[in-house]
């Protein structure tokens, strides 16, 4: 379908441009705007519309990273399609280096697809509003969206690309997304499981509105680790190549592990956080996975991997309050194969 | 013969009180963090009310309530249980929050919570928290109560909510309502419930048929003793109704039913001049607040929607955009 222009906040591109610009989604109380930086590299040939997007957790960077490596790299005459750049999407969460905006410490990925003033529920309701013109925008837009991600401070995540059980044709497409990033665990996430750990996310409201797409995540620790955003650059070149908005052949590094279920380690107890186990690495059933010990070093508790399979994510921060998120294990993907 | 209660460590024999704390949570140096809990047990048989105060953390008129309703409450005299918890939100509390700093989750939006391997937040604080007092409430209780307050941005009037609706259960949730003598009255559509306070306790509470209501007054974050002795009135008028202790439920001349509340929200930021005070009749159209900037140019006026009373207003001097600056409850027939 041929767009005239695209236009989201004060960045509009005709074909053949890139704009850089913003989108207000609030006002502080001192009445600056909280805008969300937008980039649109339009290409000269008409194609597909993909939405890349970094940092709805306010503290995670490599998505950040990736996306300034490609946009360093884009040529409108040599691009098919349009990629719309939003590096930062949570302004106040970045601002405040943490995963979610501290005026109501909403995580913005359980609040799609949010809400509009009249209807907003929070008495803070900033994160409500942020995620209503995100989605907005994407719907208006998207023909296919990325959402990157990574373990925040607190963790490291194995390169792992995530997609959503869905209708026949959205899920075809978002799995095939998910295969051609070239990360190593792919994972169907599937719906029951996406209700108990991911509800009001991305993944499920483009599914709705039948958008494929990718969760991406890599890396962590606070950290723009250069090898990292190596991996997610080539992740996010990939889906532009998949998507033949650009030329070349997607690079897949190393044999995909397919897995369709996570199990979540949280510590009953709180104390020092001693990790036994790497991002990406292969587990059996009862290995051990972390020691949480007092502030003395005496052993409080033992999380043990209750299943076999790979570690998806891991908490790497020296500590842990009880409840605490503390890593993934996940289980292989009966439905492929190995 | 009667029970034994006990929650956490608070254990009361009949005719007894018991104090003591229920555990939820350790934080990174092993400390625990523990709510705590008073256990009434009357002489005989009656209702068992579980009154909490301070699921929001800076709430604190519930808490100072709870001190004079407990000093009221004999225990010999009493029939049936009252369990008090005058702030079920420890964390928040210390922090002088809404919410616990640790995940800045409203602990009002995400009943039942999650036992542990169910979590679904990165920080499974306050899930966790609430499903172990939310499993205390089926437990125990046949009546609950929800005190609240304007937290330090905003004042309320004194005002009993329930959850509306056809059948026994509302019924007995709004007979509760009236008893408490509250001003308002503020009867909420499960429509509206639904669109400004998902998986409140409420609606869990509803869904467990154990009648409940929420009773707000005050706020600023302030102890005003007219105001705790109001909330203190309205949890013994509810005891009476009961008929958990002797006497009538004392009730205001007026009581005005409150059937839809419109929430007050600016799309600008900057500093806030509220025009209006709790219970205020305003008119469609009123302005309730204006919002300018620092140097004292208008930004925007906020006016109310329709005809009615002043629920909740915000007093803080100043706004974000988006944010809850009061609202305006319309009031069953003309209000007067």
């Amino acid at each position: 379908m041929a767009r005239d222009a695209i236009a989201i906040g004060s960045a509009k591109a005709g074909r053949g441009e890139v704009a850089y610009g913003a989108f207000k989604v609030g006002e502080l109380n001192d009445s600056s705007p909280v805008e969300v930086p937008v980039c649109i590299v339009r290409g000269a040939r008409p194609g597909p519309v993909v939405w890349i997007q970094n940092a709805i957790h306010g503290d995670e960077y490599v998505g950040l990273g990736g996306i300034q490596w490609l946009l360093r790299d884009l040529r409108p005459e040599r691009l098919t399609g349009t990629v719309i750049a939003v590096p930062v999407a949570n302004p106040l969460a970045f601002r405040a280096r943490w995963r979610s905006a501290p005026q109501d410490g909403m995580d913005a990925n359980r609040s799609y697809p949010g809400k509009p003033l009249e209807k907003a529920m929070h008495l803070t309701a900033h994160t409500e509003l942020l995620v209503h013109e995100l989605f907005r925008y994407m719907t208006e837009y998207a023909d296919a969206v990325v959402d990157c991600h990574d373990g925040s401070t607190a963790c490291a995540m194995s390169p792992y690309a995530a997609y959503y059980e869905g209708p026949a044709e959205f899920q075809k497409k978002s799995r095939a997304l998910a295969i051609a990033s070239g990360m190593t665990v792919i994972w169907r996430t599937i719906g029951g499981f996406v209700d108990e750990k991911f509800p009001g996310s991305l993944k499920v409201y483009l599914a709705k509105k039948e958008i494929p797409g990718v969760t991406l995540e890599m890396g962590g620790r606070g950290q723009l680790d250069r090898g990292d955003v190596s991996r997610m650059h080539l992740a996010l070149v990939n889906t532009l190549r998949h998507l033949g908005m650009i030329e070349g052949e997607v690079e897949i590094l190393e044999p995909q592990v397919f897995i369709n279920k996570g199990n979540w380690m949280r510590p009953a107890t709180g104390g020092v956080f001693w990790p036994e186990v790497q991002p990406a690495q292969r587990v059996k059933e009862g290995d051990l996975f972390a020691v949480v010990t007092d502030v003395f070093g005496r052993e409080k508790e033992r999380l043990i991997c209750p299943a076999g399979g790979v570690i998806v994510g891991v908490r790497v921060s020296g500590t842990a309050h009880s409840g605490e998120y503390c890593g993934n294990v996940g289980e292989l993907d009966p439905d492929e194969t190995h | 013969m009667r029970d034994v209660i006990e929650v956490g460590t608070a254990r009361a024999e009949p005719g007894q009180r018991g104090d003591g704390v229920l555990r939820v949570a350790e934080l990174n140096d092993g400390t625990p963090v523990d709510i705590p809990v008073a256990v009434v047990n009357g002489t005989q048989d009656g209702s068992v009310l579980w009154v909490q105060n301070g699921v929001h953390g800076m709430e604190y008129v519930g808490a100072g309530a709870l001190h004079r309703v407990l000093r009221l409450t004999s225990p010999r005299l009493l029939r049936g249980v009252l369990i008090a918890v005058p702030m079920v939100n420890i964390l928040a509390y210390r922090a002088g929050a809404r919410s616990a700093p640790i995940d800045g989750l409203d602990m009002n939006r995400i009943y039942p919570g999650r036992p542990l391997h169910q979590v679904m937040h990165v920080f499974g604080h306050s899930e966790v928290v609430i499903n172990k007092v939310f499993n205390e409430i089926r437990r125990l209780a046949t009546h609950v109560i929800d005190l609240h307050a304007g937290g330090w941005y905003t004042t309320m009037s004194p005002y009993a909510q329930y959850l509306d609706g056809d059948g026994p259960y509302q019924e007995a949730s709004a007979a509760l309502a009236r008893a408490s003598g509250m001003t308002l009255v503020w009867r909420s559509s499960a429509a509206f419930m639904d669109e400004k306070a998902p998986s409140s306790l409420k609606i869990w509470a509803a869904r467990a048929s154990i009648p409940g209501v929420t009773l707000e007054v005050g706020g600023q974050g302030r102890l005003v003793p007219v105001e705790v002795r109001r909330m203190a009135q309205a949890v013994v008028n509810i005891m009476r109704h009961l008929q958990m202790v002797d006497g009538e439920p004392e009730i205001p001349v007026r009581q005005y039913v409150v059937r839809q509340g419109h929430w007050l929200r600016p799309k600008t930021g900057g500093l806030l001049f509220a025009r209006v005070k709790p219970l205020q009749r305003v008119r469609a159209g009123q302005i309730t607040h204006v919002i300018t900037d620092l140097l004292g140019r208008p930004r925007e006026r906020l006016r109310a929607p329709v005809d009615g009373l002043v629920v909740g207003v915000r007093t803080l001097g100043t706004v974000n955009s988006g944010e809850y600056c009061g609202n305006i409850g319309e009031v069953e027939g003309d209000g007067r």
